[in-house]
């Protein structure tokens, strides 16, 4: 598939997941049968990361789609991209999930949220998506390495700024410093066209 | 060097992208997710860090969930309160799922009771297109600027332009412009606003590039429907 032929497939992908939220707001059940069928696989992918565990993983997804069912109204296509906007959700919930949950001795190691950086992105028809991964990518490499690496395993893992100071045996303060300089430098270096 | 700077901890774009990562913890968090409520900058801030980092979201390996999970969601679906949505629902009743797959959606926002952003939800008006050329696209109403900003999803008209058109119940169709093909457009709607009526018509036809040189569709209708309030 060209270039034009994989944008236009992925525009039609994401017309298709709002087309979706707006019947699902009008309460049609089938329309979120045909949203979970296209979208749980994913979600659940991303419950499973954060919460570390089947049950939870499961518990969250549940209360995922029933939010979806119940706020779907409130989802604005100018604020977010349909499956941003379910990938958010999937994670706030499975954040709150670990936060209440969460046993200190059940962290999952580092490997373990750093090794899928690196798998291949195989979603074919999101050429944007994929330019937009690697430029991402570039810009978290780019920073000093256990900046990038504790970013990382805020987003894969759920780690909040004591757990993450936890790990790496760092105050909360330095942790917070380190995060937030390379927080400013990644902006930059996304929103700079570099 | 002013690259190596922290900043500070009340940085507005610092704590969006805090709360967009899930670096936040208990009272921290909850006033975080309280901000996005009422401060519609730092929600967008936010938002623009979760699309910035979605694209993480693409190394995660995808995992079925187990068939049963589907069957427990599907049995709390009607636990909570229907609301007023059923009267939308009434009115896009007996589309079937494939129409459904090429509809072009318009999502309206009403105005806003005060210029003060409030938790409760803002009710909206929703208008379904249906898109006989399988051209989908979507539209949102500002109430605060009172631009329409329309979408378009899949255009597909190479030599045309489209033009979108409001048409007042028992009226003729008003012309409220071409829309690009490519990118978001907005529409100023000024004096024309009063035309977004629940019971008006939305619609998009296909016209020589410029638009309609009579002022009325020319072209063939590619997406239309009414407005319903939810």
């Amino acid at each position: 598939m060209n270039d034009a032929g994989a944008q236009d497939s992925a525009n039609a992908r994401r017309a298709r997941l709002m087309a979706l939220l707006v019947r699902v707001a009008s309460r049609d059940g089938s329309a979120l049968r045909d949203l979970y069928d296209r979208t749980s696989a994913k979600l659940f992918g991303i419950c499973m990361r954060i919460c570390g565990e089947r049950q939870g993983a499961e518990d969250v997804l549940q209360e995922v789609y029933i939010a979806v069912w119940n706020r779907a109204a409130g989802y604005d296509p100018e604020r977010s991209s349909p499956i941003t906007w379910l990938a958010t959700m999937a994670r706030n919930r499975a954040i709150d999930w670990r936060r209440s949950n969460r046993k200190a001795e059940e962290m999952l190691p580092i490997e373990s949220a750093s090794v899928v950086e690196d798998a291949a992105d195989s979603a074919p028809d999101l050429v944007d998506r994929a330019r937009e991964a690697e430029r991402l990518r570039a810009c978290l490499d780019a920073l000093d390495a256990r900046t990038s690496r504790a970013i990382r395993e805020a987003y894969y893992a759920g780690f909040s700024y004591a757990e993450l100071a936890t790990r790496e045996a760092v105050p909360l303060g330095t942790m917070k410093s380190w995060i937030r300089r390379g927080l400013d430098r990644l902006r930059k270096c996304l929103t700079d066209g570099g | 060097m002013a690259d190596e700077l922290v900043p500070p901890a009340g940085d507005p774009d610092c704590l969006a992208a805090e709360l967009a990562l899930g670096l936040l913890d208990g009272a921290d968090r909850a006033a975080a997710l309280r901000l996005m409520i009422v401060d519609a900058s730092f929600a967008q801030r936010v938002d623009s860090w979760r699309e910035r980092l979605a694209p993480l979201n693409d190394a995660i390996p995808e995992l079925a969930p187990p068939a049963h999970l589907w069957r427990s969601i599907e049995s709390r679906l009607h636990d909570g309160p229907r609301g007023a949505l059923i009267r939308w629902r009434a009115a896009t009743a007996g589309m079937t799922a494939l129409a459904a797959a090429l509809l072009a959606v318009i999502v309206l926002r009403s105005p806003a009771p005060s210029p003060v952003p409030t938790a409760a939800p803002t009710p909206k008006l929703v208008a379904q297109l249906g898109a006989p050329q399988a051209t989908a696209l979507l539209a949102v109403y500002e109430d605060q600027s009172g631009n329409l900003i329309v979408r378009p999803a899949v255009v597909d008209a190479h030599d045309r332009d489209a033009e979108l058109w409001v048409i007042p119940k028992g009226g003729r169709p008003v012309s409220l412009g071409v829309i690009a093909r490519d990118r978001p457009t907005r529409v100023a709607l000024g004096a024309r606003r009063g035309l977004l009526a629940p019971d008006a018509i939305l619609a998009v036809s296909l016209e020589p590039i410029g638009g309609s040189p009579t002022g009325q569709p020319t072209g063939p209708v590619v997406a239309q429907g009414t407005i319903s309030i939810i």
